[in-house]
């Protein structure tokens, strides 16, 4: 299962980084049975959910959803504006 | 009277015509009803500015106010909240400023402090725990706003005093000219130009008497742990290095970030405003922040070539990266750093500006304007050096087109122009939309439509459609929005009343949240009856919220100014992932009005909403104006 994963005012600490592509994604590759929540992949690259919005496909998700074979996340940090 | 913890108790009143000023008590129960800051805020303009007050005239007052919370080891309490009648609007302004100013007006002794009348001759205030100094400013006023407080540290001969001052803009009364202090704004509304009308170019504070705290050990330990705990924690790690300017990415990703005056959601240039971009530049020299703080989420820059060449640039808010970035179609983060320093040196608010120069950008493009109008300048989408040419004209007053925003804002500007221009002046009650675009976040449309201030991002500021915070909810959807922009309107009173910041407190690992306010209220103040459990402080929330309502209804608002601009009623987002839709203002209006318990046709607060806040004399006196709906039953 492939997803992409985009980090924006946010620097992940660790974690399975490859090379990102032209838009800042990097490619994810899970294993084919492997279900995993955004949760769980954020922590895989060190980044506590404190303060952390996600985007998934163009929408604000809930952390506890499971990614899904294609999908584009985007992480943000909350903030009011100022 | 009672010992009292936390507040000073009392209140600077300052008569400028007069040049004389007196020390009032505040009674405890009014900080029991109110607690603080904006609460005192809202009490005492209600109390005090009647009906057809100009604005500008000897009888507006500006009213400064501390919380509970200033001043004590919570981070970043050196804000103050300001309040008055707008003169951009016509009705309450409130408006918060960072810096150490709030700090030092309650270590001189006082927790609010009140302007009246008019001075003769351009002046500045000295304030200390003795009263006030009326100062001559005549080699001051002209001065830019940083150059100003320091000219007054020097007279004063005292280099720890805090200055808060307007700069030529408010001089000249623009209208969106706002208060500067330590790099720090209070920028909405015209708070600077209300300073400005009464001749006052700036206010020095200082003292060194900090009020004892009820239990000012276990307050000052659980401080220590807040720091502590977010000191060390990711958000600080990921937000510290670019504060607010690093956060253009998450409207843009959902198309909620306005592009060209609020008609798109896609900008080509945007790829430049972001973090990432930014670091590359590598412009950024240092650090700044506040006093008392240990975010540090401000930076300063320096841009090394090019028609921006300068230093000691002050980072850019996210709403000022959107005014001058995308709403403007400019992808020049340098030109945005110079627009936001002639703000911060002309003493303008930058969201205003911005907006004022994309509405002109817009009409210049329709022909409605010329470049006559705009003393040569051409004035085209995505033109850094026009946009920055124009927004020197609006502090100085230069040209025709230029000094319309001055006078009044888009409101006014489109008034003068007309043709269909009102539909696109991106406005709420005269106030400038902030930078999310309802039409995606149909709760934060609601909050600006419904705000007291008008188009305020803060004070609907939906967490919930924005963030998925602290529940996710369907941002397109306009229906049982009411409650949700509610929570909103009560969550950021917290930081208003408090007066606190939400940068260091508000997403951290350890938080100022409901109700971790009542127990750091209670360890600050002791009075533990009063600020009790989350419903009983919803009521003092809500109790502010209608006192601001109402002092609005008695200055000639009506509900037909709940509303936005025609441009997010009728016209889809051209582009991007929130295209095709609008804002449903039918819908989340009356639902807004059911919620709070306002009639539902004139969007007046029934009197039994009124009675329940013990707002009695408030139902009262809109009844005796004919403002209060008549029961029927």
């Amino acid at each position: 299962m492939m997803f992409k994963i985009r980090f924006i005012g946010v620097t992940p600490k660790e974690g399975p980084l490859t090379s990102k592509d032209q838009e800042g994604y990097y490619s994810i590759d899970l294993s084919e049975n492997k279900r995993e929540t955004i949760e769980e992949i954020l922590l895989k690259f060190g980044i506590t959910l404190q303060g952390i919005s996600v985007v998934k496909n163009g929408d604000i998700t809930d952390l506890k959803r499971e990614v899904e074979d294609g999908d584009r996340l985007d992480v943000f940090l909350m903030h009011f504006g100022g | 009277m009672d010992k009292i913890y936390g507040y000073t108790g009392k209140l600077l009143r300052v008569n400028l015509t007069e040049k004389k000023f007196r020390v009032e008590e505040i009674p405890v129960e009014t900080f029991k009803e109110f607690i603080g800051g904006r609460g005192l805020v809202a009490k005492y303009i209600y109390n005090e500015i009647k009906p057809k007050t100009d604005p500008l005239g000897e009888e507006n007052k500006i009213f400064f106010a501390t919380g509970p919370l200033t001043g004590t080891s919570m981070p970043s309490s050196g804000r103050f909240c300001v309040g008055s009648l707008s003169p951009l609007t016509g009705i309450y302004i409130r408006s918060i400023c960072g810096g150490a100013w709030g700090a030092f007006l309650k270590f001189a002794g006082y927790d609010m402090l009140i302007l009246e009348g008019i001075s003769q001759n351009w002046c500045y205030l000295s304030i200390t725990s003795n009263g006030v100094e009326f100062r001559r400013a005549d080699s001051i006023v002209g001065r830019l706003t940083e150059e100003a407080e320091k000219a007054i540290r020097d007279d004063l001969g005292n280099p720890k005093a805090k200055v808060c001052v307007i700069g030529p803009s408010g001089e000249k009364l623009v209208r969106i000219a706002g208060i500067q202090t330590d790099r720090r704004s209070a920028a909405r509304g015209g708070i600077g130009c209300v300073l400005g009308s009464k001749k006052v170019k700036g206010i020095a504070v200082f003292g060194q008497n900090r009020p004892k705290l009820y239990d000012e050990e276990r307050f000052n330990t659980l401080m220590k742990e807040h720091i502590r705990k977010n000191r060390e924690g990711h958000y600080y790690h990921h937000f510290h290095p670019l504060g607010t300017t690093g956060g253009v990415g998450l409207t843009y990703t959902l198309g909620v970030h306005p592009v060209k005056n609020f008609r798109k959601g896609v900008f080509e240039g945007i790829e430049n405003l972001l973090p990432e971009a930014i670091y590359n530049k590598k412009f950024k020299v240092r650090d700044s922040g506040c006093w008392n703080c240990y975010m540090r989420c401000g930076s300063v820059f320096e841009v090394p070539e090019g028609p921006f060449k300068g230093v000691d640039y002050e980072n850019p808010e996210y709403e000022t990266m959107w005014s001058f970035g995308a709403n403007c179609l400019n992808s020049d983060f340098s030109a945005i750093l110079a627009a936001n320093k002639i703000c911060d040196d002309f003493g303008l608010d930058t969201i205003s500006a911005g907006v004022g120069i994309a509405f002109l950008m817009e009409c210049f493009e329709k022909g409605y304007i010329t470049s006559e109008d705009l003393n040569g300048v051409e004035l085209k989408w995505g033109d850094p050096i026009a946009m920055v040419k124009v927004l020197r004209q609006i502090a100085n007053r230069e040209s025709r087109a230029a000094n319309w925003i001055a006078e009044g804002g888009v409101r006014y500007a489109s008034e003068m122009i007309g043709k269909d221009s009102s539909d696109f002046a991106m406005h709420a009650k005269g106030l400038e939309l902030a930078a999310y675009d309802p039409r995606g976040l149909q709760a934060h449309g609601l909050g600006y439509a419904t705000s007291n201030i008008g188009g305020s991002h803060q004070i609907g500021y939906s967490v919930q459609e924005l963030f998925g915070f602290p529940e996710r909810i369907d941002r397109f959807s306009p229906y049982d929005k009411g409650r949700h922009t509610i929570w909103s309107n009560r969550y950021i009173m917290i930081f208003d009343c408090a007066v606190a910041c939400g940068f260091p407190n508000a997403f951290t690992e350890s938080r100022l949240d409901f109700q971790t306010f009542i127990e750091w209220l209670q360890l600050a103040t002791g009075l533990k009856d009063a600020f009790k459990d989350p419903e009983g402080m919803n009521r003092i929330y809500d109790r502010i919220y209608n006192l601001e309502r109402a002092f609005n209804l008695r200055m000639g608002m009506t509900c037909q100014s709940d509303t936005l601009p025609a441009r997010v009623l009728k016209e889809p987002i051209e582009d991007g992932p929130s295209s095709g839709h609008l804002w449903h203002k039918e819908e989340l209006i009356k639902d807004y009005y059911q919620a709070r318990g306002w009639d539902l046709n004139t969007g007046v607060p029934l009197r039994s909403t009124l009675e329940a806040l013990d707002l009695s004399d408030v139902a009262d006196d809109l009844e005796r104006e004919g403002i209060l709906p008549k029961t029927i039953f």
